[in-house]
């Protein structure tokens, strides 16, 4: 297990977390770039000093801010700490072929029968007598992480593995890291700024921003049951509508949407509603199946094709523009109509912007977030 | 793009070397722009033949430089015939001073890859306080004429000095000996060692230690597996170069290390005795030992460089410093 309490001084923030990372489970540290993301991997492996705090690995200090044991360097050296570092730069040394990059760690180097396997597993093979000039920037960062995965360290620290590879070798390298860290029981940080590679290789995800860590949750509550504004704007929250805009039926003239049997259900203390695009439903006749916690009116202000869909642009009455994908069967609106929308399951927050409710059980309760 | 890249490559080069070719090639690229707002195609065509004409006079002004530069070698090479060199190498100990001046080198280079190279890594590293008053260190010996150099040697050094008498107790003298001519030629070719040194060790990017270091190797190991091995061709160049300097230092030499005659003495001696043509063999001598060092390191730089230079991969800034940038930093 790996518990990192630690604060760093950056020239422009700092970052202050306090994070556990059980074995065998991977957290994606989520959020903006600038955020303190690299920073805080850097600091847990050592190459950023800790201006206060410790980060444990078991029952092992790998590092240290406190002033009584920082004249020992802060911790323990570099090659002692087992950790397993995939950067944002590659660095790959430059003057080995991708063999002996990866096996460097290894007692038979670029020979090491393991190279052979995690050249095959991240598709290397044929590039293994190649040095990192001639590579991609994908394959430069395929070979590094091979390099970290050869060394069999004792706690992994990816920073945006999935950058620079195609769909394919994206499926590939989450699999292989899956596979690592269950049969090892490694703790594993993974860096990203996209939620859907956080949703796809995490068991949990930790929200950073501003160096401070927003929230701590599974991959599904963290988008469902948002801790504040600010997290549910960095999950994918699209609009923040005020409560006096919401209502609780669609508003006649529309689509000739019968009216919702429930009234407005807005919460005691809420003020403010998250809009996500995908829990907007426009067609009043199937949202009736979905539990739409209210409705807004929105204006059409574009219709585009959306993958092997169509997607509209809707106007909501705060001025904020949602995309909107309209399901098979819907009868695409032109744009200047005036539609009511329906948002299903949306969390409420306060007028500070906290979320109100405990949603852990509503979220699990209701069909689709669980 | 390339009409772009092409000036601002060739300007670069010429910067780096100092050379008067940057010149003409700036102010041939000038009308070009001048010419803007004439029309696309005939904007191209101009600044196509400008281009052109920016080639060829780098071209002719790089030949002008080299020519001004082997001119003297070719001088040399023309006022010697085979038979001069033969009968004038052929004298009863005429090779001595070959052998005297190659073994002080040897000596002054090994004691500067021992003493200087931890220096030079540690400059490079900001291990060391003070880092302006080490590097002005170094550069002391380089800005000081070497004439001066020999004196102060004797004034520090000497046999009346307390220096001096420290090396007597150990029956070493400081004064017309090898071990004088080791130390003056340590003293002329030191900064060129460490310098180039420091800046070989600076082009090794620091990550790259770091990664090392965390795939579990000591510092130690991570120098010898990592820095050692990318620094390699810069400091094979430094080494070369301060090895032309080694064996061809006169100034400090001839104050404080009379006798034995290494090369550059010889050719001295010769030259007051005999005059200008009894000498030029042993120039011819001092400059077949000198060169191929610095030449074989300079192409084994290159080539070193070529390899190492990265595409996409952000491995390009880890090329080893060279021989190109080495003059700059000791110049500066």
């Amino acid at each position: 297990m790996l518990t990192a309490d630690v604060t760093v001084e950056r020239r422009d923030l700092t970052v202050q977390v306090d994070l556990t990372v059980p074995a065998g489970t991977v957290v994606a540290l989520y959020g903006p770039s600038g955020a303190g993301k690299s920073t805080l991997l850097a600091a847990i492996a050592g190459l950023v000093p800790l201006h206060a705090g410790s980060v444990w690995l078991g029952d092992r200090l790998l590092a240290t801010g406190s002033a009584a044991r920082r004249h020992a360097g802060g911790g323990l050296p570099l090659r002692d700490r087992g950790v397993g570092l995939l950067a944002q730069r590659p660095g790959l040394f430059p003057h080995l072929d991708a063999a002996a990059n990866i096996g460097y760690a290894l007692p038979g180097g670029g020979r090491d029968p393991r190279v052979g396997r995690l050249a095959e597993a991240l598709d290397l093979t044929d590039l293994l007598a190649a040095r990192p000039g001639r590579l991609s920037g994908g394959q430069c960062q395929r070979v590094a992480l091979a390099r970290v995965l050869a060394a069999e360290p004792r706690v992994l620290l990816l920073d945006e593995p999935f950058t620079g590879l195609d769909p394919e070798l994206r499926a590939r390298v989450s699999m292989l890291l899956a596979e690592e860290v269950a049969r090892r029981q490694v703790p594993t940080l993974l860096v990203t700024h996209d939620l859907a590679d956080a949703q796809r290789g995490a068991d949990r995800i930790a929200v950073l921003d501003k160096g401070r860590c927003l929230q701590v949750d599974d991959p599904v509550r963290v988008v469902a049951a948002p801790a504040t504004v600010r997290v549910a704007a960095l999950v994918g929250y699209r609009a923040l509508v005020p409560a006096r805009l919401v209502q609780g039926a669609p508003v006649a003239g529309g689509r000739g949407a019968p009216p919702s049997s429930s009234g407005p259900l807005v919460p005691p203390g809420a003020s403010i509603l998250g809009v996500h695009p995908d829990r907007l439903v426009m067609d009043a006749g199937r949202a009736s199946q979905a539990p739409v916690t209210a409705w807004l009116q929105a204006t059409v202000t574009a219709v585009r094709a959306a993958g092997a869909g169509m997607q509209a642009e809707m106007e909501l009455q705060d001025g904020s523009i949602v995309p909107l994908a309209i399901a098979p069967g819907v009868p695409v609106p032109a744009p200047g109509e005036r539609l009511p929308v329906g948002v299903a399951d949306a969390p409420w927050f306060d007028a500070a912007g906290d979320l109100v409710g405990e949603r852990s059980e509503a979220g699990a309760r209701l069909q689709g977030w669980g | 793009m390339t009409e772009r890249s092409g000036p601002q490559a060739h300007g670069a080069t010429a910067d780096v070397r100092g050379g008067p070719g940057s010149d003409p090639l700036a102010a041939a690229t000038l009308p070009g722009r001048l010419g803007a707002g004439t029309g696309d195609n005939l904007h191209i065509g101009y600044r196509r033949v400008s281009l052109r004409f920016a080639g060829v006079t780098g071209v002719v002004g790089a030949a002008a430089v080299l020519l001004v530069l082997l001119g003297p070698l070719g001088a040399l090479l023309a006022h010697l015939t085979p038979g001069t060199v033969r009968a004038a190498l052929a004298g009863p100990g005429a090779l001595q001073p070959l052998v005297t001046s190659v073994e002080a080198s040897a000596v002054s280079l090994g004691v500067l890859v021992v003493v200087g190279t931890p220096l030079a890594w540690a400059m490079a590293r900001g291990r060391l306080p003070a880092p302006r008053a080490w590097e002005t260190g170094v550069l002391v010996p380089l800005l000081m004429p070497p004439l001066v150099i020999g004196l102060l040697l004797v004034f520090l050094a000497g046999p009346a000095t307390p220096v001096g008498q420290g090396l007597a107790h150990v029956h070493l003298s400081a004064s017309n000996t090898f071990f004088a001519l080791v130390v003056a030629e340590t003293y002329e070719s030191a900064p060129y060692y460490v310098l180039g040194a420091e800046a070989a060790f600076a082009g090794v990017d620091r990550e790259l230690e770091e990664h090392a270091a965390l795939l579990g190797d000591s510092p130690a190991r991570a120098f010898r597996r990592i820095t050692l091995p990318l620094a390699a061709p810069g400091l094979a160049s430094a080494l070369s170069m301060a090895w032309a300097r080694a064996i061809g230092a006169f100034g400090a030499v001839i104050i404080i290390a009379y006798h034995p005659y290494g090369l550059p003495m010889q050719i001295w001696v010769t030259l007051q005795q005999s005059g200008l043509a009894a000498a030029l063999p042993f120039a011819l001598v001092l400059l077949v030992v000198a060169l191929p060092l610095p030449l074989v390191a300079y192409v084994w730089t290159a080539r070193a460089r070529s390899d190492t230079v990265a595409g996409p991969s952000g491995v390009a800034d880890v090329a080893p410093a060279g021989w190109a940038t080495r003059p700059v930093r000791a110049r500066r």
